[in-house]
């Protein structure tokens, strides 16, 4: 191959410092390119897992509160769980439920009890069973990322409380960004 | 026998600048660069990385409104089950005529409306379903719940 007036064959010609420069200057762009568009997409990732963790726990805690309710006879000032003991009030919940045996009978007399609390920046369910009952005892983290958890009540009494109003916030902080999630709900107890 | 040797000079002439500028096929490890195509491997390789990184981002921007919608679901699902059973506590006589209704939390949707229809089911039966309407990015979305509520009979 013959290039201007140099005499040397294309295999043995070197590069020139101009083509050397232009190689690394293209190879630094694409690199940095790259490179920006994998942290991008890393961190959009996990913004968004954790948005999606935020969501998820608000409508978890809700949903459970709810389906309890829906159970309970009434709310109980306080019980003790093998775990702890919690007292009805702005950031628990005690609910007193009739127990259900196998085939979906009400045991007469016998009663589980359900507690919502929150201890850090989780959301927990506490259960103690009577014997007999079809529910597992135990504690049940039921979310994450918890702000708050609140309940308020139509009642002073936990025994007379027609209504829960439960309110539940949470809140991730990802790489300055906040993601948050609330939610509110009424929850009438089904025993009158 | 002058002149055919001129004319015989002037195609040698012809043929030699058609080689200087290439003109003629050579094999393809020596041809010029600047008359090189790009090769398969090369078109494949612009085309999978402009390719990825479309999907990559068309796929982000759907999480992102997929996630809003769920959340914004999540909401109106709320406020309607409420409602519900707002209207469930009430007594019989006491339930109120189709209408809308406001909700503080319908401010956290947008344009947020909160409507609820009672009809007669039966003679001592109503239906009663409440819908709550707000308006996404792409159009409107509704959430309604609906319940019969007896002239008899507890929550």
């Amino acid at each position: 191959m013959e290039h201007g007036t140099q005499d040397v064959k294309g295999a043995e010609r070197g590069y020139t410092l101009v083509e050397t420069v232009i190689v690394f200057g293209l190879f630094a762009f694409i690199a940095i390119v790259v490179i920006a568009l994998i942290q991008g997409y890393g961190a959009f990732y996990r913004a968004h897992n954790s948005s999606v963790d935020v969501v998820r726990s608000a409508s978890m805690v809700m949903n459970e509160v709810r389906t309890a309710a829906l159970q309970a006879s009434q709310a109980v000032s306080s019980h003790t769980f093998p775990e702890a003991t919690v007292s009805t009030g702005e950031n628990a919940l005690v609910l007193q439920l009739p127990s259900i045996e196998e085939n979906g009978a009400v045991i007469p007399g016998s009663f589980d009890y359900v507690a919502f609390h929150a201890s850090g920046s989780d959301a927990y369910r506490l259960l103690d069973t009577a014997v007999g009952s079809t529910r597992h005892s135990g504690s049940k983290k039921l979310g994450s990322s918890v702000e708050s958890l609140s309940f308020s009540y139509d009642n002073q009494t936990p025994s007379l409380i027609t209504y829960i109003d439960a309110a539940v916030h949470t809140r991730a902080d990802v790489s300055g960004r906040v993601v948050e999630s609330e939610l509110s709900q009424r929850i009438y107890l089904r025993n009158r | 026998m002058d002149s055919s040797r001129k004319r015989l000079a002037t195609r040698h002439r012809a043929s030699l600048r058609a080689v200087r500028g290439g003109f003629i096929p050579t094999p393809i490890g020596q041809c010029p660069d600047r008359h090189r195509g790009f090769t398969l491997i090369e078109i494949l390789l612009t085309v999978f990385v402009l390719g990825a990184s479309l999907a990559l981002y068309t796929s982000a921007a759907m999480l992102t409104q997929a996630l809003r919608s769920a959340k914004e679901q999540d909401i109106a699902l709320r406020i309607a089950a409420t409602k519900l059973e707002e209207l469930r506590a009430l007594s019989y006589d006491a339930l109120p005529e189709s209408g809308t209704f406001e909700a503080d939390a319908l401010a956290a949707l947008r344009e947020g409306t909160g409507e609820i229809t009672v009809s007669e089911y039966n003679q001592k039966t109503k239906q009663v379903t409440v819908t709550v309407s707000w308006n996404h990015s792409k159009g409107a979305r509704s959430v309604p719940l609906s319940t019969l509520i007896t002239e008899v009979g507890g929550l």
